[in-house]
């Protein structure tokens, strides 16, 4: 396109103050490219120079799982279902990898990219966004490396059968990341204020993760921290997801609606603070 | 001529002082007494909020830059030129007033910012690239120019970090310069990198007025100003002095700055002589 060919009545942008003009879907849809190599960039980037590379998809959640293995099954004697221990604990780990690294990335949003966007514009939401279709791209290999899991137990004589409701497996994982997205962009438009608060959501995370039904089913729950449980949309993700695999625990109406609801709204707020915080958090940081 | 930028009354306040440095319970804790105290004596407290300290980098600027011409912004620091720049390019968003774009716009020193060290020249050409709007055809089509401009062609799969900062700078410049965004900000450009490649440099930002971009100077010196550039805006505190002819705004500007170096100079005899 050259200047001679631009279209004189129609401005390319306007700067107004008070005007939400970045990250508008229009805007995102034409920094598709970018939202590409970014993803490119951060899935390299992560293995580049490291003892084990791309080994760490597997390794991580191996030794996670081994540890949960000894201290929640033989230790603490919590059921697991139907499914072996190692099964249990991984197919939950990998999944609460992806939500965790997903919430923390995107908190790191401004903090981290406060060089570039101080000198180029871009849509602020395309880094998010970049950071789940990282993640993303991170999990399905965990998940190739649960099903070759599954397949050496159930060629060693343990039948574990996978349910008929896979397909709805990338469907719970947009919920996450959509709930990822909405409570990482809050708290990375209030970073742009008090920088410290990323360490809050490390331990945030840490602690969340034993309330989410990722060390044991819902049925394992005391009836007295049920309501715990409940109003915790992850745990209801998190349950969805492992019916969706396997079928041995179901998923609850009556909290699924619960935190459906608390996702759209948490991404609502999150993305409407995120868009505050875009405007003038160069004048700030 | 088609316009290029339009700008209408950009105003800019910043605010000073103990914003943002202050921690999360502090807040919490001036807040409520804020609160209570609008509760309690609603008169006096919105007068405290007005008094916060701040000021204005930009005040009530207006100008029109239409298709293939050259506008100088000049002004000592602090005048408020790079908050101009960052409005006009989107980093930030003015308090007051509006300012239509017409095409992309770039800065070619600037570009170099958003390369990521661990990947090599060409990711980092095509990341940049897309991040400034364009497409990865487009980029495509200006690679080879792109590579060749810089001159590091033996280099352009190793990766930046390992690149010196010269060679960085030469690469971030070239990127910009040869992708041929509608809107060209020249930010102290010739002095980038060894003597062949500033005078690479200062052929293409000839070649760049020569084509009839819409080109934006700022800390020039007005030797090149004059030759370059046909219109100028002289800016101090935020607002705008003069905008006009180059010669004329720049001549004013030169007298002025020179009575300010006499006046520091001699001080007693400047003192005499009012």
């Amino acid at each position: 396109m050259s200047a001679s060919q631009l279209n004189v009545a129609k401005p390319s942008y306007v700067v107004e103050p008070g005007k939400f003009l970045h990250s508008h879907p229009k805007d995102l849809w034409a920094y598709r490219e970018l939202f590409v190599l970014l993803v490119k960039r951060d899935f390299v980037a992560a293995y580049k120079q490291t003892a084990l590379g791309p080994f760490w998809f597997f390794v991580q959640p191996f030794i996670a799982s081994l540890a949960f293995l000894v201290v929640f099954s033989q230790i603490a004697r919590l059921s697991t279902t139907d499914l072996p221990p190692l099964v249990f604990y991984m197919s939950g780990i990998i999944v609460w990898n992806f939500f965790s690294n997903c919430v923390s990335q995107v908190a790191y949003t401004f903090l981290l990219n406060a060089p570039v966007f101080r000198k180029i514009y871009f849509p602020r939401l395309i880094m998010p966004l970049s950071q789940i279709g990282t993640n993303v791209l991170n999990f399905v290999p965990q998940l190739g490396v649960l099903f070759l899991l599954i397949g050496f137990y159930n060629l060693s004589g343990r039948g574990i059968a996978l349910s008929p409701w896979l397909f709805a497996l990338p469907l719970t994982l947009g919920l996450m990341a959509l709930l990822a997205l909405g409570l990482g962009s809050l708290i990375a438009a209030a970073t742009v204020k008090y920088r410290d608060l990323t360490i809050v959501v490390g331990y945030m995370l840490n602690l969340w993760m034993y309330g989410s039904l990722v060390i044991c089913p819902r049925s394992a729950v005391p009836p007295n921290l049920s309501w715990l449980v409940t109003l915790n949309p992850m745990a209801s993700f998190v349950e969805c997801y492992r019916s969706s695999l396997f079928g041995t625990e179901h998923a609850q109406g009556g909290p699924l609606m619960i935190a459906i609801a608390i996702t759209l709204l948490l991404a609502a707020v999150g993305l409407a603070c995120f868009k505050r915080a875009e405007r003038t958090f160069t004048d700030h940081i | 001529m088609p316009v290029a930028i339009e700008a209408h009354h950009i105003s800019k306040q910043f605010f000073l002082g103990e914003r943002n440095q202050r921690t999360f319970f502090e807040d919490v804790w001036s807040n409520t007494v804020a609160g209570v105290q609008r509760f309690l004596q609603p008169e006096r407290t919105s007068l405290a909020e007005h008094s916060r300290p701040s000021f204005w980098a930009l005040r009530d600027v207006s100008f029109q830059l239409h298709q293939g011409e050259t506008l100088a912004i000049i002004g000592e620091n602090g005048a408020g030129k790079s908050t101009l720049l960052k409005i006009l390019s989107r980093i930030t968003q003015p308090t007051m007033g509006k300012a239509k774009v017409f095409g992309r716009l770039a800065s070619l020193l600037e570009v170099g910012a958003g390369f990521h060290p661990e990947f090599s020249g060409r990711d980092n050409i095509y990341l940049n690239g897309t991040m400034l709007g364009f497409s990865k055809k487009e980029i495509r089509q200006k690679f080879d120019e792109i590579v060749d401009f810089s001159g590091l062609e033996q280099f352009i799969d190793v990766p930046v970090k390992n690149y010196s900062s010269g060679m960085y700078i030469r690469l971030a410049f070239s990127v910009a310069a040869n992708l041929n965004p509608e809107i060209v900000i020249l930010d102290e450009v010739i002095a980038v990198g060894d003597a062949a490649f500033k005078k690479k440099c200062f052929e293409r930002v000839e070649s760049i007025f020569r084509q009839g971009h819409t080109v934006i100077m700022v800390n020039h010196e007005m030797a090149h100003l004059r030759r370059l550039s046909h219109r100028c805006l002289w800016l101090r505190h935020g607002q705008v002095v003069m905008l006009g002819p180059t010669n004329e705004v720049v001549t004013h500007y030169e007298r002025e700055m020179n009575v300010a170096v006499d006046d520091s100079r001699r001080p007693a005899e400047f003192a005499e002589t009012t």
